[in-house]
């Protein structure tokens, strides 16, 4: 608290700590949920976010209040991440992804569709696949692609507040979101398939 | 009106909500029109929220919420002015 020039006691702009478990805790397990796509590990995962908790709290006095707290969460829990957790990860070493078609499932399902099943048949199929598969699918990205698909297609963050939280500039964010999703797709596809989810017209031995 | 490559190309500029509001109203005019790039876009749409909706459906493991707590506690005598950018 400052005094003013009156005399009065005010509360300085700056945001207090001591608000800071109220306001952001409700975060928390999003957080988690998001560290946990990131570190691919439960451990690491709650480390993760406990050490950004822990620097949010230090640093809270930066954030600016009336400004995104959950991007700002998200910034710290990004930026840990990338200076603490990635370099532990012994992952062989994954840049880059496979060229896929654009609209793969999308065309793929098409194509069955027009042989079999209907247009809200497809939406469901979509639906039907287990939430560990799409986590998985997600979980194999490489990792530049990986952040960007999590904090746009799960978090719903902004190509800017991305391009902030990664340090990469708008572009790289779309491209790797774009080239993200085809893999994704891909991945969720070939699930579907070996599920046995698409049905007679995928498979050629029930065509007979 | 925009013609069906020029949409398609937008398609994920539209879903993510980055298109100004006046590309958004020709990328929404086309779909109106074209009942081929609307399936095309209610499927990504449809993906889109799939993804969203089973990414994060992970529970905090117990006492981690506790454990966070308690180092704001342990932690309350450091200076506030620490960098906050990680």
């Amino acid at each position: 608290m400052v005094r003013s020039r009156r005399g009065r006691l005010r509360w300085p702009v700056v945001a207090d700590q001591k608000t800071f478990a109220r306001d952001a805790m409700e975060f928390a397990p999003q957080l988690y949920s998001a560290a946990l796509r990131m570190t691919r590990n439960e451990a690491d995962a709650a480390d993760l976010v406990q050490e950004t908790y822990l620097r949010a709290y230090r640093g809270y006095r930066n954030f600016t209040e009336g400004t995104n707290l959950r991007a700002w969460l998200y910034r710290i829990l990004t930026n840990t991440y990338i200076n603490i957790y990635r370099a532990r990860q012994r992952r062989p070493i994954e840049s880059d992804l496979a060229d896929v078609e654009d609209l793969y499932m999308y065309r793929r399902l098409d194509t069955i569709e027009s042989a079999a099943a209907s247009r809200s048949a497809e939406d469901q199929l979509i639906d039907m696949i287990a939430d560990d598969d799409v986590k998985q699918a997600l979980d194999d990205l490489p990792e530049a692609f990986r952040l960007p698909v999590l904090l746009a297609d799960v978090e719903g963050f902004s190509y800017k507040e991305i391009a902030e939280m990664l340090d990469i500039p708008i572009g790289t964010v779309m491209s790797r979101l774009h080239r993200g999703r085809k893999a994704m797709q891909k991945a969720l596809y070939d699930y579907a398939e070996a599920h046995g989810f698409l049905g007679s017209a995928s498979n050629p031995a029930d065509a007979t | 009106m925009p013609d069906c490559n020029q949409t398609l190309h937008e398609l994920q500029l539209f879903l993510d909500g980055e298109l100004s509001a006046q590309e958004h109203a020709h990328v929404l005019e086309h779909l109106n029109e074209c009942l081929e790039c609307f399936h095309t876009f209610d499927f990504q749409a449809e993906l889109k929220q799939v993804i969203a909706k089973k990414c994060r459906t992970d529970t905090m493991p117990d006492g981690l919420m506790e454990r966070i707590q308690q180092c704001f506690q342990t932690d309350g005598d450091t200076p506030v002015d620490a960098p906050a950018d990680a």
